[in-house]
């Protein structure tokens, strides 16, 4: 039987606060940080397909092909922008204080337990969201269409 | 302007055009694509998977661990 999106939730929250209360380079920490871990992974090794290709995912929210489109593009631009200034400020000479780094930025937010908590249940919801969205259904599902299409139900069966 | 509130300021315009692009997937999908969609790209790349999936699980031992 599968947990509920409830059970799901009041779990991640209760071991967010839990492995929000540990301190960094302690044993506690190394263990509910490693076994996160080690439940994406197998996760991953359970769900997702052994081989896959470049797919077409088609996009929530597109009812239909817009030729040009490059959605992905932004997100792209801001990666690019982001790691560009991180490492800036990694490798400049200067203080952290001058040169912040998201590092040291998130380390300034675990000061406050409620804010690493949510830190903490952030992380492991955007690693549930990696795992379902490259889980086998899914990646069948982007196979069938191409980019902006939503593919169409077979002769007999319903649509999404 | 301090070389330090420079710097933070930077930081959150980056965090400002993250969530703008956010919103904009809901409002223009056919422009800017939903950030689930971006990790299903991703996800489903032969090699991007992999990059993926190590580097979410370094960001969390290096936030959380180490």
């Amino acid at each position: 039987m599968r947990p509920g999106p409830t059970a799901l939730l009041v779990g991640g929250v209760a071991y967010s606060l839990i492995a929000a209360s540990t301190t960094p380079f302690t044993l506690p920490a190394d263990v509910l940080t490693g076994l996160a871990i080690l439940v994406m992974a197998v996760l991953v090794v359970v769900r997702w397909p052994l081989r896959t290709r470049t797919t077409a995912v088609p996009l929530d929210g597109m009812d239909g092909p817009h030729p040009g489109a490059r959605p992905y593009l932004p997100w792209v631009l801001l990666l690019v922008v982001f790691v560009a200034w991180e490492l800036f400020n990694y490798l400049v000479h200067g203080s952290r204080a001058n040169h912040p780094t998201f590092s040291s930025i998130t380390d300034a937010n675990d000061r406050f337990y409620v804010l690493k908590s949510l830190l903490f249940l952030g992380w492991m919801a955007s690693a549930w969201v990696i795992i379902g969205r490259g889980s086998r259904p899914r990646a069948a599902r982007g196979k069938k269409g191409s980019l902006g299409t939503t593919p169409k139900p077979a002769p007999g069966e319903t649509g999404p | 302007m301090s070389i330090s509130t420079a710097s933070y300021l930077v930081w959150g315009l980056l965090g400002a055009a993250a969530l703008s692009l956010w919103v904009l997937s809901y409002l223009r999908p056919s422009a800017v694509a939903h950030p689930a969609d971006v990790v299903g790209k991703v996800a489903t790349h032969p090699v991007g998977r992999v990059i993926l999936v190590i580097g979410f699980m370094w960001l969390g031992w290096h936030l959380f661990a180490r």
